[in-house]
């Protein structure tokens, strides 16, 4: 399938409402159906469905949205809960300068999961090759199940825990520096405004 | 310089055109009409209004007042919001963020003043012109700010939360990176849905409201929380720790650039790296060279946000980041001493 019709098809996932475009494309879009469900399936067999394979995007926001109140939520709890939060003064304490550290669990692996089927053993993928899956939680976000594909033997159990939390590390503090770097950036930008900062750059002048 | 650059748009607009990769005139070059620019293909009318739109958008993120629910979708996974936003009489702008899903996390903005609520942390602030959520930062900008990067297209129409909407696309300039779907209201220009799309057209996220209330007043209980005392603003634990060794990015998509660079241990594992931030104005890729043999492990992790490592002969290249593999590949394998 060529790229183009992807992109197609893509703008019909995401429910563009271009009837030319839609009636064009229904051939193909019955192909790439076909295909996806024979993928599917194949997963499903292979026992790797859940690592990642995107079901229907609409319909999972579909269902969300039947199972929403159609207005947004009475914020009287909201606000509560906030004030709640507001009156523990835990942070009252001089903050951790050390800061977003271990504060930003942004994202933590809550459960890893061996995939190893008996297809797999009669029908080994190249180099041993396994698929582990985990889960991370970003904060406030979402957590996300994704195929986490290594090179190594199924049985170096203790492999998948060091990958996992080298894994765990790299993003979280991937994390980390995207927000410190926001903060960065609205402070030069503030010191930009003001004209002339306090503090030069290093190398600047 | 504000007419230069209005000047020099369509020229821009004219050389993107030419830059665009042939897939880009998806709705002819299928039928292979090479000649006729028909209805579908994109035009310079369809960047302007896209550009326009865009920015449109941008207003609308700083200066509506509106009460709305969301919901993400990444995969599987299905996240519910309550998201609030109002700017008051004095100017002051007050966001709001509310996770409906799992722990109670609470994101609250005022101005350029972030501060991060959830269970299993201390909260704190950070400065920060927009919340570290769902809706990139680079949103609640200028176009220009992506305009290196990205072009704006304005497209079809449609029906998004009972409201008629307008679908435009932020398409990249090449096939390095994800592309965006965004469908905006007619009325107020406010962001309906929003969807992250690969470049082989699979939907890897989804953001979409559930519920919009624009309202003329800020909404009263981001009035209540005005003027409430927040936690203390956190200092950068890295600002001054620069990079150890001289390393060269060899290749970066076009558009990205240096936004942060220092050296540092990363949590749970120590591991120390030279590390650097890129940014093309609207993703970021971070990059990390170790020379711990820790970090030489080869891992790739494949998901909206995906990780490669790349061992060379005496040290490692880490490459996270919303960009597709093959891009963090490419990246990683481009670190040279």
């Amino acid at each position: 399938m060529t790229e183009h019709q992807n992109e197609k098809l893509s703008a019909l996932v995401d429910g563009e409402q271009d009837r030319d475009t839609m009636q064009a494309l229904v051939e193909n879009a019955s192909h790439r159906e076909r295909w996806f469900r024979y993928q599917l399936a194949s997963a499903v067999v292979r026992g790797d469905a859940v690592a990642g394979h995107r079901f229907d995007i609409s319909a999972a926001v579909a269902a969300e949205i039947a199972k929403s109140p159609v207005h947004a939520p009475a914020s009287s709890s909201l606000l509560s809960a906030m004030q709640r939060w507001l009156r523990r003064s835990s942070w009252m304490r001089p903050a951790a300068s050390m800061a977003v550290a271990a504060s930003v669990a942004v994202v933590t692996v809550v459960a890893v999961q061996q995939l190893q089927t008996p297809e797999d053993v009669i029908n080994p993928a190249p180099q041993g090759r396994s698929v582990t899956t985990l889960e991370t939680m970003p904060m406030g976000g979402v957590v996300n199940p994704v195929s986490f594909n290594t090179v190594h033997s199924p049985t170096e159990q203790q492999d998948v825990g060091l990958e996992r939390r080298l894994l765990q590390s790299f993003m979280m503090d991937h994390q980390q520096q995207l927000q410190l770097s926001q903060q960065q950036e609205a402070e030069a930008l503030e010191a930009e405004l003001k004209g002339s900062p306090d503090q030069p750059e290093p190398g600047t002048q | 310089m504000m007419r230069v650059s209005k000047a020099m748009l369509a020229v821009v607009v004219l050389a993107w055109l030419g830059a665009l990769p042939a897939s880009f005139a998806w709705e002819t070059a299928g039928q292979g009409e090479t000649t006729q620019s028909g209805p579908q293909t994109v035009t310079e009318q369809q960047i302007r209004d896209g550009v326009a739109w865009f920015n449109r958008m941008q207003q609308a993120l700083r200066h509506q007042n509106f009460n709305a629910s969301m919901v993400q979708v990444q995969g599987q996974r299905v996240e519910l919001f309550s998201w609030l936003h109002g700017r008051t009489d004095e100017g002051t702008e007050l966001e709001l963020l509310y996770s409906l899903n799992g722990p109670d996390s609470y994101l609250v903005r005022q101005d350029q003043q972030v501060s991060y609520f959830h269970p299993m942390i201390s909260p704190y602030s950070m400065q920060s012109r927009a919340l570290f959520g769902p809706i990139p930062s680079a949103f609640y900008e200028a176009y220009s700010e992506i305009e290196r990067s990205y072009s704006a297209v304005a497209m079809g129409g449609g029906r998004v939360l009972d409201r008629p909407a307008k679908h435009v696309r932020l398409i990249p300039r090449d096939q390095q990176r994800f592309s965006y779907s965004l469908w905006l209201d007619r009325e107020s220009g406010m962001l309906l849905r929003m969807a992250t799309v690969a470049p082989n057209g699979d939907v890897l996220e989804l953001v979409q409201l559930t519920s919009l209330e624009l309202s003329a007043e800020v909404p009263s209980d981001l009035m209540k929380m005005h003027n409430s005392p927040m936690p203390p603003v956190i200092r950068d634990p890295n600002v001054d720790s620069s990079i150890e060794h001289e390393w060269r990015q060899t290749w970066l998509p076009e558009g990205f650039m240096q936004v942060r660079a220092n050296h540092h241990r990363l949590p749970m594992t120590g591991i120390a790296a030279d590390y650097f931030l890129y940014s093309d104005g609207l993703t970021r890729v971070s990059v990390y060279v170790s020379q711990d043999p820790r970090a030489s492990t080869s891992i790739q992790y494949e998901g909206l946000e995906s990780l490669y490592t790349h061992r060379h002969r005496d040290f490692s290249v880490t490459v996270v980041g919303r960009l597709p593999m093959e891009t963090l590949q490419r990246i990683a394998a481009s670190v040279a001493r």
